[in-house]
């Protein structure tokens, strides 16, 4: 949890992984400073959060066999075994599945401390 | 905060005096000052800040420290009208330390409007900022108990003060004032729930929720509700995150006043007048937000004793009244079942699908020793009329409303989300009702209607839809009597096949509503009659009926809009699962897919090309059953369809967006007529050798034709990459199957080989060589115990280093593509990478100059080619020995390329040079240290931080944990702060 008190868990995600990257090289060329960089970076937890619950329609089923599941630090793993895979587009409806060997999915809280 | 005792002091005394000083003029002039409001709030804010401050544990005891209750200072501070330092007449320990009294703090608030709405502002800001700073700051559990003993009296007395003049008030309030309490209220309980874990136990805010439910209930007149909507969603918040805040015997009260039934209490009084008057209100004035308040707030209570409710209704451990129950259910079924159409106008039936699910799993979780004598009656009649309820509120009728009411799409995929709940709760209630209740019902009603207009498909699409959810979770080949009830009644069938029909002679109406209800008939439909294909293979007697009606809807689809498109995907994905799981049976009728599949692949042929394909696959599934009358028979059909897809082409070859889709076709023929895994026929299974021998000759010369029809094709399109895409799809299909199956795609080795290099050489190498290398790898993999180091260098050159070299080196894509070719040999077969020329004259160095790569796949491929090569599982005894005298040759300069590269990559990119590094250590630990004692200086100039990743390397000893030991040698190398968390 960053001091914002959202999920930094998206930092490692390739939009956030190339946010780090374009962040090093600003404070490499000293054009600005780390505290900046760290506040750039909570507001990104801030916003990622708030656009992956506000604007995102796409869902997602998928059916497979639960293979582990467990709970802890307020965080939920499932591992799925021979999972299908299936993406609601509105307008596709070819709905093409996609099928893995094992889906990992990690959740956790929506709801801030607090809210 | 990092304040220090002295500090805190006089920031407080500056900030109070200015906040009293602005205050001050706002209570005289409140209109003129309303502008000042913010500073206001700032003000109050840095008070809260430098209380929190003032409190920390680990400062000093002094003046400062003593102070316990804002709110009372500030009070004081107003009422001495503290506007200058000199003015703390009574000294700021009294400011500081002193407590107001109730009936001075109930005075002061009374004594303006002003001074009230300040009092309440100050205390919201409080508890708010207290709120946000726990989610982050830690240790200030102390100071919650501080706040519980002082302030929590004192915002507490003002805040019930306010709530009880409302209540005993006979005029209506929408003041700002009025609205500020609520406000108030609302931060209070968030911050009560909040610092609910502490000490000194929960802060008790009993008697503000009994008054906000007297004045929620409270009316001036049978139309007036002041303050029921606002009060309504402070009680959602609190259910819906901490419901036990407010205690049993007021959740009691408001469910008699939701309900008009308690079971906590087991009454049953009517006491719901008032919320039969406020929905009625509602409903009237098409209030629908507030209806959409009101209900979450009741589903949301109703969810807080679910299991309680599960207990008393079903088990032997309770001895409730039972009428008393009875009526509660009631009210609930009313109550779910609410007039108004769902989503659009009510939110009641919406949110009741998880109430009715966490009774529903409740009473499944059961054991069965506790479940009263007429527990299961009881729950199967409850659930049937759940059933009855929902299957009306699903209906296509209310999404045709809400279609001609709304034209953003946000209400229809709330509809749609409503559907899908419903159906999990089917799903659910089935355990209760099972197949007797439940799946029969539903087909008998399906069967016993005679639809005659719209209204009636509507019943008939959502009983189907709620079938197919209960279908899908059902083997029906392991299911006779399913089967039995299938079958019982034709007209159960007639009437799912006319749904589809109905949907089909409908898409071609203009109206935008009509055509999105009438693929919604088309999806259900064929939905469920791909999900009880295996029932046509029990009983095949209305197969035929329905393969015709599909076929006869298809040719009624033309493509000329988006439904008509949708409608002939579904259709034929309908058809292609039948096909697939009814081969057998469809066997008379195929002729007839001949002679249709012939028809779509004319050039006028007007149906879209996935139908095409699908429908060549569907045809390919019954051919590659039709093994009774012996391969010479199934080699006619293949010839027959493929003469009909050449036949196709050659109508305009001109047209690569004729031919293209024609030749998936192909491809898509080739994948039906892979026998599955579990297919079981005898008759093919005796004949398998007969088949193989067959498909070995091709006597038809079937793959000497596919062949031409390929290098025909390609001498026009040479530099298409799709078609040669679709090329290798058509010229791989039988690598990935086993030697002794059959397949009339089967090329050999040496063929394969040949279609390779002349598709190589003339090929746009940036788009077509990837799908090139791509049937390489294929082909490596399923022939690698015949392959040699010889077989390698030759792919090797004629695919990479000698036409294509100059752009394979100058495009990232096709370098991650080479090397990953390498990867693939290093993965199956690494010796013959290993003991190829190449291996010493090319590969080595060229992959040690690509390790400072700026592209990101380029370094992913090959650092993966490095650690594979230092650590391989695949690896003999032999490649041991030849990979260790290579690595401890190179392994100074791997070391030194690999550390530059890293030191010179961006963040992002570490853990694929971290791979490396791990795998040296861990391979060889004794050299390693000994090389990368010699690079790291090389690099830079930081002698403690090489020392101490040197040190922490041989520490984790190649595990992950020696990523982070790298980040932090590059970040110390680099100044950088470490921005994430665990890279």
């Amino acid at each position: 949890m960053s001091a914002s008190g959202y999920y930094e868990l998206y930092r490692r995600s390739t939009v956030g992984a190339t946010l780090v990257d374009a962040l090093d090289a600003l404070i490499s060329d000293g054009r600005i400073e780390a505290s900046l960089a760290m506040r750039v970076l909570d507001t990104f937890d801030r916003v990622v959060a708030e656009a992956l619950k506000d604007k995102t329609e796409a869902k997602l089923t998928f059916k497979g066999h639960l293979h582990t599941y467990r709970f802890c630090d307020d965080v939920w793993t499932f591992i799925i075994e021979n999972c299908s895979v299936k993406v609601d587009q509105t307008d596709d409806i070819k709905g093409n599945n996609l099928v893995v060997d094992k889906l990992r999915i990690v959740a956790c809280n929506s709801k801030k401390t607090g809210e | 905060m990092g304040l220090t005792e002295e500090q805190v002091l006089p920031l407080f005394q500056g900030n109070i005096i200015h906040l009293a000083k602005l205050c001050l003029k706002y209570i005289q002039q409140p209109a003129v000052e309303a502008r000042k409001l913010f500073i206001i709030k700032k003000l109050m804010s840095n008070l809260t800040l430098l209380y929190v401050s003032a409190r920390d544990r680990h400062m000093a005891e002094n003046e400062i420290s003593l102070w316990k209750n804002p709110l009372d200072s500030f009070v004081l501070a107003l009422n001495q009208q503290l506007v200058s330092f000199e003015m703390a007449s009574e000294g700021w320990r009294h400011i500081i330390g002193d407590s107001v009294p109730y009936s001075d703090l109930v005075g002061f608030v009374s004594s303006s409007v002003s001074a009230n709405l300040l009092v309440l502002l100050f205390s919201e800001i409080l508890v708010e900022d207290l709120t946000k700073m726990h989610a982050h700051k830690t240790g200030i559990s102390h100071l919650h108990s501080v706040f519980h003993e002082h302030v929590y009296v004192s915002a507490m007395a003002v805040m019930n003060f306010n709530l009880q003049s409302l209540v005993e008030s006979t005029s209506l309030d929408g003041s700002v004032e009025g609205q500020e309490i609520f406000r108030c209220v609302g931060a209070w309980i968030s911050y009560t729930s909040m610092a609910a874990n502490g000490p000194q136990g929960r802060m008790d805010l009993s008697e503000t929720f009994d008054l906000l439910v007297k004045l929620m209930c409270w009316q001036q007149a049978d139309t007036e509700f002041p303050y029921a909507s606002v009060i309504i969603k402070i009680f959602g918040d609190v259910f819906a995150n901490d419901p036990t805040m407010v205690n049993f015997d007021l959740r009691c009260h408001i469910e008699e006043i939701f309900l008009g039934a308690s079971k906590g209490r087991m009454t049953t009084n009517n006491g719901h007048a008032w919320m039969l008057r406020y929905m009625n209100h509602l409903v009237v004035n098409e209030f629908y937000e507030e209806l959409k308040d009101l209900a979450l707030c009741v589903v949301d209570f109703l969810q807080v004793g679910t299991l309680d409710l599960c207990n008393k209704l079903f088990t032997i451990a309770s001895d409730a009244d039972m009428n008393a129950l009875d009526q509660y259910i009631k009210v609930l079924l009313q109550m779910t079942n609410f007039s108004l159409v769902p989503v659009l106008q009510e939110f009641f039936s919406v949110r009741m699908v998880d109430f009715w699910l966490d009774l529903c799993d409740g009473y499944n979780n059961l054991v069965g020793e506790i479940i009263k004598p007429n527990g299961s009656e009881l729950a199967a009649s409850i659930f049937v009329q759940v059933v009855e309820i929902y299957l009306s509120k699903m209906g296509l009728l209310n999404k045709q409303k809400i279609l001609h009411s709304d034209d953003d799409k946000t209400m229809i995929h709330e509809f749609d989300d409503f559907r899908n709940a419903i159906l999990d709760l089917m799903e659910s209630m089935w355990s209760v009702l099972g197949n007797d209740k439940l799946t029969d019902v539903l087909v008998a009603s399906i069967g016993q209607l005679s639809p005659t207009s719209t209204a009636d498909m509507f019943q008939v699409e959502a009983m189907c839809l709620a079938l197919n959810k209960l279908m899908g979770d059902m083997t029906i080949s392991e299911c006779p009597w399913i089967c039995d009830t299938l079958g019982s009644k034709d007209t159960f069938l007639h009437n799912v096949i006319f749904l589809v029909q109905m949907g089909c002679d409908q898409k071609t109406t203009q109206d935008v509503v009509v055509q999105t209800l009438s693929t919604d008939f088309v999806k259900t439909g064929t939905q469920l009659l791909g999900t009880i294909a295996d029932f046509f293979c029990q009983d095949s007697k209305q197969l035929g009926t329905c393969i015709d009606a599909l076929f006869r809807c298809l040719e009624g689809c033309s493509n000329m809009n988006e439904c008509d498109t949708k409608v002939e995907l579904l259709l034929i994905k309908c058809i292609t699962t039948l096909c697939d799981t009814c081969r057998h049976q469809l066997k008379p009728y195929l002729p007839n897919f001949i002679e249709v599949q012939r028809l779509m692949v004319e050039g006028k042929s007007q149906v879209s090309d996935f139908t095409k394909q699908k429908f060549t696959r569907s045809l390919g599934y019954i051919i590659q059953c039709n093994a009774t009358d012996g391969p010479e028979v199934q080699g006619q059909y293949v010839l027959q369809v493929f003469e009909a897809i050449l036949q196709g082409i050659n109508q305009a070859p001109e047209n690569r967006d004729h031919v293209l889709p024609l030749l998936i076709c192909l491809s898509e023929l080739g994948t039906a007529l892979i026998t599955p895994e579990d297919f079981d026929d005898e008759t093919y299974l005796a004949q398998l050798p007969k088949f193989r021998e067959y498909w070995t000759t091709d006597p038809l010369q079937i793959r000497v034709k596919i062949k031409a029809l390929l290098d025909f094709t390609f001498s026009r399109y040479s530099r298409d990459s799709e078609l040669i895409e679709v090329d290798c799809l058509i010229f791989g299909k039988a690598l990935e199957l086993p030697d002794e199956d059959p397949h009339f795609l089967r090329y050999d080795m040496h063929e394969i080989m040949h279609f390779l290099m002349t598709r190589s050489s003339g090929c746009e190498p940036s788009t077509g060589l990837p799908y090139i290398i791509y049937l390489l790898e294929k082909v490596v993999n399923h022939y690698k115990a015949s392959l040699t180091p010889q077989d390698f260098d030759f792919m090797l050159s004629k695919f990479f280093l000698e036409r294509h070299f100059a752009i394979v080196m100058a495009d990232p894509d096709l370098t991650q593509l080479m090397v990953n070719f390498v990867n693939s040999i290093l993965d199956s077969k690494p010796a013959i990478a290993l003991n190829s020329s190449h291996f010493s004259s090319f590969l080595v160095p060229e992959f040690l100059k690509l390790l400072p790569a700026k592209e990101r796949f380029t370094i992913g491929a090959v650092t993966k080619f490095w650690t594979k090569l230092v650590n391989n599982k695949k690896f003999s005894r032999q490649d041991e020995i030849t990979t260790r005298e290579c690595i401890m040759s190179l392994g100074p300069q791997l070391t030194f390329t690999t550390i530059s590269a890293l030191f010179h990559t961006q963040r992002s990119d570490l853990n694929y040079y971290a791979d490396v590094l791990r795998v040296l250590v861990a391979r060889y630990g004794l050299q390693f240290r000994q090389w990368i004692t010699q690079a790291l200086p090389q690099i830079c100039d930081n002698g403690p931080a090489h020392q101490l990743l040197i040190e922490k390397l041989f520490v984790t000893r190649g595990s992950r944990a020696a990523a982070n030991a790298i980040l932090e040698w590059w970040l110390s190398c680099h100044n950088l702060p470490q921005l994430s968390p665990g890279q």
